[in-house]
């Protein structure tokens, strides 16, 4: 059906330039005899070949005949649509955090709200927080497009705001929405329109919740304990916050291992710590 | 026990605020004195306002269209106090038997004289003269029509014969003031057309892009089909101006239809009774129109046909009108309204309905009217989108089902139990602005998304530039598992070129 898309797409481009420019046009005629052979088999094609010799026929050019057989062209060619091809596959990492909290909310009312989920996560002053209560009560927080706007865009919000989140929306979650806060992270190479110092703090959020209800599996530990040890900058100044949440065994043992680490600010923390115990 | 849930008077609210206020009504113990009559059919009670102390009641005469009143002065229909008192009533507060007040019998009284006046029948003169006009009305009015479009027509030839890449910004600009008298020929949606074909021209102006001028010759196409069709139609229907519409298309709509709901009623084109499930909803901003649409995706849980809600608003002045809103409960609805069209039709019921909670046994008739493999579901979508054609599709929304899910670059990709995949993804078309997230299916489990059904919008690739094969741009609106509805869409912008 190749010929089919040239047919398309050259009678498209006489529409553009204007009827005068498909008289006799080349690539037309070249076209013609392709649609009668095909035309045999398939009356529409047939129809086709008719109209688009008329087209190029015509000395005076009569648009209406152009526009009809680019009509019939273009509605052959959508009727033959498929799907894109997919190209680098990988299987979706599940979360499974849709706990029996689960809501679902009014469109009316998430709309009314989520302004500050894709805006700047900041609710309107004043009675902020009372407002994040009000949703919290009717179980905003716990609607699945909320839950994910809201971990996937944290760094935006104000630093009262984010703190709120910390301790008494994310938190409830329960430890399930980990891999969640693990594949949010940000690193140096993701593009976010937002300043350093904000997405640092967003992170910062991140590993707190990750050391506080994923200290129990060592896999969470241990991504910790890579985003430290990593060269990303953005990464390991954040990934320390997590390390205060874990047990002081752990604590110890990783700010040990950094201790001379090249970033001055995690090697700072680590002394710090190990100094103080 | 109420028959009527939360879900089901959030439903009746003509905004968010209006409902959040109504139930801070409640939780403040603004409203007192709960009555009802002895039969339970109305509910009333006082409320304390700003101005004085109101009188609520809510008249369940009609089960399904209740009657919300209130004493207050405010214009928003129906007001937070009586909204206040339905919910007071669905949320289990004890109201103690009394007699229904004079003023309320007497409302009433006229209600049913209203509705008396609406059925009172007319005299076989008076029928056979409102035929008479009606058909003298549709003649005159196709006549105009006819004119509009051989308008139209040299319209076509003048852009075609210059070819649009001689046009220049003012001239469209022009073109598009212009297009206001189509109007006048009662054909809106050339209009809509014509304005929109602009808009691809200006942008291919400004940006220089190959796809916007092949959008735009689309556009063209598009305005070629409605004469086309619309012409043969109209011949058609001067010839036997008594012959019924035809049902099955949306071409009375195209030639600017506003169908009535008593018009199809008489049609016979009518659901009697039956349960709906929404599946996606969302409020689109159409930019040509400039007008909301509030949409909303059903299926019929006893026939597991796809069904569409469309509400237009004005952006403009249309604060009045109720906006809808997505409704989390299945619909018992009577009465239901279809108008014409393909597939997915278009349906109407109004707020005479009543909710009851989703059951997973719901979920899985939903998921079982799902095309079960992606060749039905491809050969029913073909002989359905016809981009230039106005008695096809652009758009239509199918329910797939998906065994398996993976996830591409930039996309996702569900296959079916052949083996055979989709390509999905959240990028929407080039004529509108989609903020939609599929990845939200990451926060359920595997198994409960592996056998569910996905709501997907399938649009041919308008203007889109191709290679050498012709692309659907699917974009998925929703997934129905056997425990939930994830939507996915958050907003939509239409026609922003």
């Amino acid at each position: 059906m190749k010929f089919l898309y040239e047919l398309d797409k050259e009678l498209k481009r006489c529409v553009i330039a204007g009827n005068n420019s498909s008289y006799q046009d080349p690539q037309l005629l070249k076209l013609i005899p392709i649609l009668q052979k095909a035309g045999q088999k398939v009356p529409i094609l047939k129809k086709l070949a008719e109209q688009v010799e008329g087209v190029v026929n015509d000395e005076h050019g009569n648009a209406i005949n152009l526009i009809q057989a680019t009509t019939l062209a273009e509605s052959l060619v959508c009727a033959t649509a498929k799907s894109k091809t997919p190209t680098e596959e990988k299987e979706i990492e599940y979360f499974n955090c849709l706990n029996d909290n689960y809501t679902q909310i009014s469109y009316k009312t998430f709309r009314e709200h989520i302004s500050f989920l894709d805006g700047n996560m900041n609710l309107p002053r004043p009675n902020m927080l009372e407002r994040v209560n009000e949703l919290n009560k009717i179980g905003f927080f716990n609607d699945p497009r909320v839950i994910f706007l809201l971990i996937k865009h944290i760094e935006k919000a104000g630093p009262t705001l984010l703190s709120v989140y910390e301790k008494e929306v994310i938190i409830n979650y329960g430890k399930n929405v980990v891999p969640l806060l693990k594949s949010t992270v940000v690193t140096s190479g993701d593009e976010k329109e937002i300043s350093k110092a904000k997405l640092i703090r967003g992170n910062q959020v991140r590993f707190r919740l990750i050391a506080k209800m994923g200290r129990d599996e060592q896999e969470n530990i241990d991504f910790i304990r890579d985003c430290i040890e990593s060269d990303d900058d953005l990464l390991c100044v954040s990934a320390v916050h997590g390390v205060y949440h874990l047990d002081t065994s752990i604590q110890r043992e990783i700010f040990e291992m950094v201790q001379s680490h090249k970033n001055k600010k995690v090697s700072q923390a680590a002394k710090k710590f190990l100094g103080g115990n | 026990m109420s028959k009527y849930t939360e879900e089901y008077v959030n439903t009746l609210s003509p905004n968010s605020n209006a409902a959040t206020n109504a139930k801070k009504i409640v939780s403040s113990g603004k409203l007192k004195n709960f009555s009802k009559s002895q039969d339970e059919s109305i509910i009333f009670c006082k409320c304390k306002g700003s101005s004085g102390e109101y009188d609520c009641s809510v008249d369940f005469i009609d089960e399904a269209k209740p009657v919300l009143r209130c004493s207050c002065p405010s214009r928003q229909f129906p007001c937070k106090h009586a909204l206040a008192l339905f919910y007071a009533y669905v949320n289990g507060q004890s109201f103690t038997v009394a007699e229904i007040p004079e003023d309320l019998l007497k409302k009433r009284e006229k209600q049913k004289k209203r509705s008396v006046k609406k059925v009172s029948k007319e005299t076989p003169k008076e029928t056979e003269q409102k035929k008479e006009n009606r058909l003298r009305t549709q003649k005159k009015k196709i006549d105009i029509q006819l004119e509009g479009l051989d308008i139209l027509e040299k319209f076509l030839d003048n852009i075609i014969s210059k070819g649009v890449i001689s046009l220049t910004i003012e001239e469209c600009q022009q073109h598009q003031r212009e297009a206001k008298r189509y109007y006048d020929y009662y054909l809106p949606v050339v209009y809509d057309e014509v304005k929109s074909l602009f808009n691809s021209a200006i942008a291919a102006m400004n940006r220089g892009g190959d796809s916007d001028y092949q959008m735009a010759t689309s556009k063209l196409c598009s305005i070629y089909a409605i004469m086309q069709n619309g012409r043969e139609y109209l011949k058609k229907r001067l010839e036997n101006l008594e012959a019924p519409p035809d049902m099955n298309s949306k071409i009375e709509e195209v030639l600017g239809r506003v169908w009535k709901a008593e018009e199809l009623k008489d049609l016979g084109s009518t659901i009697e009774s039956t349960e709906f499930i929404q599946i996606a909803f969302v409020t689109g901003e159409d930019y040509i129109r400039d007008e909301f649409v509030d949409s909303g995706y059903w299926i019929d849980l006893k026939s597991g046909a796809p069904y569409i809600t469309r509400k237009h608003r004005p952006f403009y002045g249309g604060g009045r009108v109720k906006e809808d809103d997505s409704i989390s409960e299945v619909v018992c609805a009577k009465d239901i309204v279809v108008y014409p069209g393909l597939f997915s039709k278009r349906v109407r019921f109004d707020d005479a309905y009543l909710t009851r909670p989703v059951t997973q046994n719901d979920l899985k008739k939903v998921i079982d009217s799902a095309f079960q493999t992606h060749k039905e579901a491809l050969k029913t979508i073909r002989s359905i989108v016809k981009i230039p054609d106005p008695l096809g599709e652009a758009n239509v929304f199918v329910l797939i089902k998906c065994e398996k899910i993976t996830k591409g670059k930039d996309c996702y990709v569900v296959y079916d139990k052949e083996g055979d995949y989709l390509v999905v993804n959240d990028k929407g078309q080039k004529w509108e602005s989609l903020d939609s997230d599929t990845s939200i299916i990451q926060l359920a489990s595997k198994e409960e998304i592996e056998g569910s059904a996905m709501l997907c919008r399938f649009g041919a690739a308008d203007g889109d530039e191709y290679d050498d094969q012709w692309e659907f741009d699917i974009t998925p609106y929703s997934i129905i598992t056997t425990q939930r509805v994830i939507p996915f869409v958050f907003k939509c912008k239409y026609n922003i070129l």
